[in-house]
This record gives C-alpha cells, sequence and structure tokens, in this order.
C-alpha cells in the first residue's frame, strides 16, 4: 500500500475541484497523466485562422501548492519541451507567454516567473501564492491560447 | 438520484457543485446555492450560463447530455457595467450570467470601444477597484457583483506582459 505525500494529496484534491472538473467536462483541459512529480495536462486551443489544436504542458509539482508548480510547454511524442517554432505565435501576448527563455512559461505564476522581473508585485493577478490551485493557472493558459475565439471560455 | 450541477454566482471565488434530484427543477439549484452562498434561497434568481432572462424556478433541469453545463444563481436580474478605456467609459446591462469573455468581446466590439481587430485579441478586463484579482474570462459577471450592489467597473487593458527576459 503507497502512502501520498501532503504534496500528492494536494494536487489530487485540486483535481477534484469543481473549477477543474468543470474544464474537464467543457473539453477545455484533460489530465494526460500524472506520476509525481509531474502531471502532464492537455489544453484546448482555437488559432486565430479559426482551427482547433491541442497544446499539452509539463507540470512539476514538488513543493505543491507552496512552491508554485514549474510549467513546460511539452512535446509528448519525444517527452521533451515543445520547439519554440510550433508553440502559438499570435497574439502577441500569447507569443511573449509561450517564448523559449531557458525556464518555464513566461507568466508570473510559474516557478521561475516569480521573482523575474519583480513580476509577483507587478502582475499580483498573475502571481502564484498558496491559495490559488491548478485551475488558476489552466484557466490563464486556457485564455491565451484561445485569445481569437469569441465564446473561447465556454 | 441525485445529480451534480455546476454552479457560479455572486459571493462564490470560483465555481461550485451543487447535488440536486435528478428530476429537480430550477428551485432546487436555488436551494441549495442558498446554502453556499448565504442568502435566502427566495431572493436567488438561476440562469443558464449567459441567458439574458432567469429560469422559471419550476422548469425541468436541462443539459444532462451537457457535462459542463453551468448555471448562474443571483439576486439581481441585471448587473451593470461600467468599462474604462483611454478616456472614455461605456456602460450597459447584462444579465449576472454572462460569461467575461462575452462581455469582454462586447468591450472591444463596435458597441464599446471599437478596438483595432489587430490589437483586439491582447485586451483583458481588470477590476477597477480590485486589479490585483485574476478574471477568468469563463467566470459569470454575477462573481463580480455583490448582491445589492449589481454593478461593476472594470478596466479595459492590454493583457501583454512586456518583454524582459533574454
Amino acid at each position: 500500500m503507497s502512502t501520498l505525500s501532503p504534496t500528492e494529496v494536494a494536487v489530487q484534491n485540486h483535481m477534484q475541484k469543481a473549477s477543474f472538473l468543470r474544464g474537464v467536462a467543457c473539453g477545455r483541459w484533460k489530465v494526460l497523466g500524472f506520476t509525481f512529480p509531474e502531471l502532464f495536462v492537455q489544453v484546448a486551443a482555437v488559432d486565430e485562422h479559426g482551427n482547433g489544436k491541442t497544446y499539452a504542458f509539463r507540470f512539476i509539482v514538488d513543493g505543491y501548492p507552496d512552491l508554485a508548480p514549474d510549467v513546460r510547454c511539452w512535446d509528448m511524442a519525444t517527452n521533451a519541451l515543445l520547439p519554440a517554432d510550433a508553440r502559438p505565435q499570435t497574439p502577441a501576448r500569447t507569443r511573449e507567454a509561450f517564448k523559449e527563455w531557458g525556464h518555464g512559461m513566461y507568466r508570473p505564476w510559474d516557478r521561475n516567473g516569480a521573482t523575474h522581473n519583480n513580476w509577483a508585485a507587478i502582475h499580483p493577478q498573475l502571481a502564484w501564492h498558496a491559495e490559488r490551485d491548478l485551475t488558476f493557472i489552466l484557466e490563464d493558459l486556457h485564455d491565451l491560447l484561445n485569445a481569437f475565439t469569441k465564446k473561447a471560455a465556454a | 438520484m441525485k445529480q451534480n450541477v455546476f454552479i457560479d454566482g455572486q459571493h462564490l471565488k470560483e465555481i461550485q457543485v451543487v447535488a440536486v434530484p435528478a428530476d429537480g427543477n430550477a428551485r432546487s439549484i436555488a436551494q441549495e446555492a442558498a446554502k453556499l452562498i448565504g442568502v435566502d434561497a427566495e431572493s436567488l434568481l438561476v440562469f443558464k450560463e449567459d441567458a439574458e432572462e432567469p429560469l422559471n424556478l419550476d422548469s425541468k433541469l436541462e443539459g444532462a447530455d451537457d457535462p459542463g453545463m453551468t448555471h448562474h444563481v443571483h439576486q439581481a436580474e441585471k448587473v451593470s457595467v461600467k468599462i474604462y478605456y483611454l478616456n472614455g467609459v461605456k456602460q450597459r446591462f447584462f444579465s449576472p450570467a454572462t460569461r467575461i469573455q462575452v462581455v469582454l468581446d462586447w468591450a472591444v466590439g463596435p458597441e464599446g470601444f471599437n478596438v483595432d481587430v489587430s490589437v483586439a485579441p491582447e485586451m483583458e478586463l481588470a477590476l477597477t477597484d480590485k486589479p490585483e484579482e485574476e478574471i477568468p474570462r469563463s467566470a459569470h459577471l454575477g462573481r463580480y457583483a455583490g448582491g445589492k450592489e449589481h454593478e461593476v467597473e472594470f478596466d479595459l487593458v492590454r493583457g501583454i506582459i512586456p518583454n524582459g527576459a533574454v
């Protein structure tokens, strides 16, 4: 019999919250796999031409939720970072969030973004803290990946 | 038999689930939601997501074939929305069940500030008095309008985070 760590329990509990389950039920994201500390989640996207696709993300969740996840845009086929030229390029705010900068996602909620450029203080609405959960990040990723679509957040 | 129903609404910080009888009606949602929100069930209106008008409380629940169906519960039938952008302000009423995405679409569209199509996808809404609060586009407007206030003010802002990295 295995015993889950408090961190694993926190992740599992957050994946059972209504806000997370609603995203799954609406097809906005789905869990591809979870073997602590790696969690893989796929997020639905619509590009500027109206074409639907998906992007996968690897979340490193050790220390969760006190420590922000390290989130990377992931290629599930090669189990490696998705090459930068395969990531979304428009609009500009999405391109910036997905750019390769040697760390995770270029967002204040990312583990590496929190201390970058004083982001946690400058962008508190996007900063991570222990009261946040996985849905907070997934909502932002979904918004970034559906910026062209009216009613995208259905 | 019970069925789980997703709800958003006033005073809710995030989506919740309530269990209602499988053969229940909109009143069943109001009764369960009232326990979460802490108001009298009789004072609550129940909406389908994005609906302009509330449901008849005796109407049977629909959407069993839509697992993501989300209802909205609120004491107000309409919410006044003011949006500030540059030196202008636009105002109109929305149902509290309106998703933030729909409000944003209006704000950047021809009836709003008619933001250039090349810039519109960059725009976001921020609460004027709580800019630090994240506003998911899937959230319902009524989440941000208190029961008796019935109005919300947003700033329309460009969402891009300036490049400061390598």
